[in-house]
């Protein structure tokens, strides 16, 4: 579904993570891992073209989704977006109602009709298991959630326009360890259905959610990708001994 | 010990005095200004230099001078800010960022100038509430973008990644995810504006000019308030009082207009968080 | 930041939404050049005869000739703004960074919302308000019997007024903006709040500090109504206290709505050298501004 060759982002022409190549299948959870600051989640952001939003910003290499290549400026950024949704680390609702948090997107896509509205509402609140706790408040501000269900929503926000794609960027580094296990198993769940790339910090998360497995290293001042493959492969036999030693180390 | 406990008596000391000084100020404007204050005095022209009649005709002028400024800052202001706010670090926004700094400088008394050769000798606007507004505008574009540029900017970073990430278009994103919470920092904005603008005298005396009676259209002369105050003060011997009536319903105007929009911020805010 | 926003046009609104964002910019980015502009050229005739010079070598200030000749120095007036901007930072300086300091980081939560409301209302009150309460309560005062009052006292000490919530507010925001994290690890030290403020919140906020004097001094350069109604506005070189004065601002606003041809263009010269000040300060400003890693050495000597 997404095919990434050798791609690298730099930064104001430095690079700071190269040589990553990767594929993420629909119903496969791809994690990537590595170090913190060996560019992980620029390269997560490549794979969407959020960079595009970071001043500075290049990518090298090739990246294609569905067979299209995105690096090449022909199709616009917002499509793509739709097909590859993003969730960040720190839930970002925006201050709006819950509804209109998961409306407000499929409303700029061109859907008018309230039943529809409604129904994709419900439908997406139930895929992340919100749904019994806010049906009766969805027009309260989703800043009154607690973080764990705000990151619940953002997910829900994103499912809403059905991709075929989610990005995961450490989504539960920034809540509390209960929190943190409802979105794992929700990632878990969702990883029946889409393609998911997650990066994390977490070997254990790792772990326990990966199919397959991408070790980036730090090495020459630069991230490298230095292991990719099944994560139980990967896990018996980095093949690497940066890898190796980053795999070990718990 | 004994230095930290008398440094911090000083400092109560000091801001107990800018209290007591303001209190002052702001008592000896009541008990002077309250006396010729009635109904008549707020509807009625001034007659005999402004010895006796009232103000109403500067009200009325003094509004069409801020509605102008406003009417035709705000709009400048608001895009200028958005420009400034989102494209941070282009040459464009830096550039723009540096004119409107040394705009900001400009003594107001300077405005006047410019205003009066550009607005009503060059384009033949004459001594009219239009020159004097345009010129207000002028002067207060630059406090309109700088609030209204922070009040976007204070919209966290990750709002912005949602919606690009959510594929929205810029429209959307400017109208429905960063204008929403940026809203009252941008009324703030709006009420620093009208409040420079109504308290401004300099740049208005030789733009809007001196005529006291109601004015017609926005090609007539019409004085405002604070160059009413001005010219009862300095030349008009003998009207202190009514002088400071002036002041006292012009600083009232001023109070009323903070606190609605402050309130009315609130309320927005309180509205988005239910 | 760099967002997509009008960079990348797609839709044709948000193609539309980057003209009018780019042009509205410009717009505003032009208003300066088009203010100088029309300074510089409404002041062509004066700057033709008697020149530039003339108006920092004359003697004083006589710009209709009367048959004697007419002279164009400003530096008398220059000086009197001069000498008003110092007297009234002299005064403002102090009170306005000790209410910061105070509201900031001394005062009882519930007491600095309140002082800072009052604040906030006095940096609300017109300059001409400010002048009228100078000339009617303060200048008798100062004046006592013998004298007007109006002069280098009563402009320092109304413009002092009209400056105390500015370096106050900014003061105070640049405490505010002192990392949280600076302040609980002084206070991990033992340092009471006074300590708190001295060694580790005002050093760091020293810039921002600066910043609000710099900027207040700006508005006393270019203030003219408070200071016009309480200087006495004769032209002469300041020496006492309370001998009148007349500033740059107060003589554009006296002479401005007689002045024909020759005299009019000799306004806006002085209207000129008020703008050249200006500049010079934002030019100071910016040097201050430009010294990049300089909130990093504040906090580094805070900690030492």
């Amino acid at each position: 579904m997404i095919s990434a060759e050798n791609v690298s982002v730099a930064f104001d022409g430095k690079i700071v993570v190269e040589a990553v190549s990767l594929e993420l299948h629909c119903c496969r959870i791809t994690a990537i891992v590595g170090p913190s600051g060996c560019g992980k989640s620029s390269f997560l952001s490549a794979l969407n073209r959020l960079t595009d939003l970071m001043p500075g910003s290049s990518i090298g290499g090739r990246i294609h989704v569905d067979g299209v290549d995105i690096l090449s400026g022909k199709e616009p950024p917002v499509g793509l977006r739709q097909r590859v949704g993003m969730i960040f680390q720190r839930p970002n609702p925006f201050p709006l109602s819950i509804e209109r948090n998961i409306q407000l997107a499929l409303r700029e896509h061109g859907e008018r009709n309230r039943a529809k509205l409604a129904e994709a509402t419900e439908k997406s609140l139930r895929r992340v298991g919100l749904w019994d706790e806010v049906k009766d408040r969805l027009g309260e501000s989703a800043m009154r959630l607690s973080g764990g269900q705000q990151q619940r929503l953002c997910i829900a926000r994103a499912l809403a326009l059905e991709p075929q794609a989610l990005l995961f960027d450490e989504p539960t580094s920034a809540l509390d360890p209960l929190s943190a296990r409802v979105i794992e198993d929700l990632i878990q769940e969702l990883g029946h259905q889409l393609a998911i790339a997650i990066v994390t910090h977490d070997l254990s998360q790792a772990k326990r959610l990966a199919d397959d497995l991408t070790v980036i290293c730090y090495r020459d001042g630069r991230g490298v990708m230095v292991a990719c493959g099944p994560a139980t492969d990967v896990f018996r036999d980095p093949g690497d001994s940066d890898a190796a030693l980053y795999l070990g180390e718990r | 010990m004994r230095r930290e406990s008398g440094l911090k008596a000083l400092l109560w000391a000091i801001s107990m005095g800018v209290c007591a000084l303001l209190v002052w100020i702001v008592a000896d404007l009541v008990s002077r200004g309250t006396g010729p204050i009635s109904l008549e005095f707020l509807m009625a022209a001034p007659r005999d230099a402004g010895r006796a009649g009232g103000i109403g005709s500067l009200l009325v002028s003094t509004f069409w001078i801020v509605a102008v400024a406003t009417g035709v800052a705000l709009p400048i202001g608001f895009f200028s800010a958005v420009l400034l706010a989102e494209d941070t670090h282009s040459r464009m926004s830096r550039a723009v960022r540096s004119c409107l700094d040394m705009l900001n400088a400009v003594p107001s008394i300077v405005f006047g100038l410019f205003g009066n050769a550009l607005f009503c000798v060059a384009l033949g606007m004459g001594y009219s509430i239009l020159s004097g507004g345009l010129t207000l505008s002028c002067m207060i574009l630059p406090i309109l973008i700088r609030t209204m540029e922070q009040s976007l900017r204070a919209v966290p970073k990750e709002q912005r990644f949602a919606a690009s990430a959510l594929g929205l278009s810029d429209v959307t994103t400017l109208f429905r995810v960063l204008l929403p919470p940026a809203s009252s920092g941008m009324a703030v904005g709006l009420i620093l504006g009208v409040g420079r603008a109504l308290s401004e005298t300099a740049a208005l005396i030789f733009t809007a000019g001196y005529v006291t009676r109601f004015p017609d259209n926005l090609l007539d002369s019409g004085r405002s308030l604070s160059v009413h105050i001005f010219d009862l003060a300095m030349n008009v011997p003998g009207a202190d009082e009514r002088a400071y009536a002036s002041a006292l319903v012009l600083v009232v105007i001023l109070f009323v207009i903070n606190s609605c929009v402050r309130l009315a911020a609130r309320h927005f805010q309180a509205r988005l968080a239910t | 930041m760099r967002t997509s926003l009008a960079i990348a046009p797609r839709t044709r609104q948000d193609r539309a939404l980057g003209v009018v964002l780019r042009s509205s910019a410009l717009l505003a980015a032009s208003l300066i050049f088009l203010v100088l502009l029309f300074v510089v050229f409404e002041a062509r005739g004066a700057l033709a005869t008697p020149g530039f010079g003339a108006f920092f070598t004359d003697p004083s200030w006589h710009p209709v000739d009367d048959g004697t000749g007419s002279e164009y120095g400003v530096l008398p007036m220059l000086a009197a703004t001069l000498a008003t901007t110092f007297g009234a930072l002299l005064i403002a300086t102090p009170l306005g960074i000790g209410a910061g300091v105070f509201n900031a980081l001394v005062a009882p939560a519930p007491f600095a919302l309140l002082h800072r409301s009052l604040v906030e209302i006095l940096a609300g009150i017109p300059s001409v308000v400010y002048g009228l309460w100078g000339l009617v309560v303060l200048v008798p005062w100062i004046g006592g019997v013998s004298h007007s009052g109006q002069g280098l006292l009563a402009a320092s000490i109304v413009l002092s007024l009209m400056l105390l919530p500015t370096i106050t507010l900014s003061t105070e925001a640049a405490l505010l903006a002192v990392p949280k994290e600076q302040l609980q690890a002084a206070a991990a030290l033992g340092l009471g709040p006074i300590a708190r403020a001295r060694l580790v919140a005002v050093p760091a906020a020293r810039r921002g500090i600066v910043a609000g004097l710099v900027l207040a001094t700006g508005r006393a350069v270019g203030e003219t109504m408070a200071v016009l109604m309480v200087a006495g506005n004769v032209v002469a070189w300041p020496r006492g206290l309370r001998d009148p004065l007349r500033t740059l601002t107060g003589n554009i606003a006296l002479e401005m709505g007689y002045a024909t041809e020759s005299h009019r263009s000799a306004l806006f010269v002085v209207g000129l050298v008020l703008m050249l000040c200006v500049a010079l300060l934002v030019i100071l400003a910016g040097l201050f501004g430009s010294g990049k890693n300089h909130s990093v050495s504040a906090s580094g000597s805070a900690g030492r």
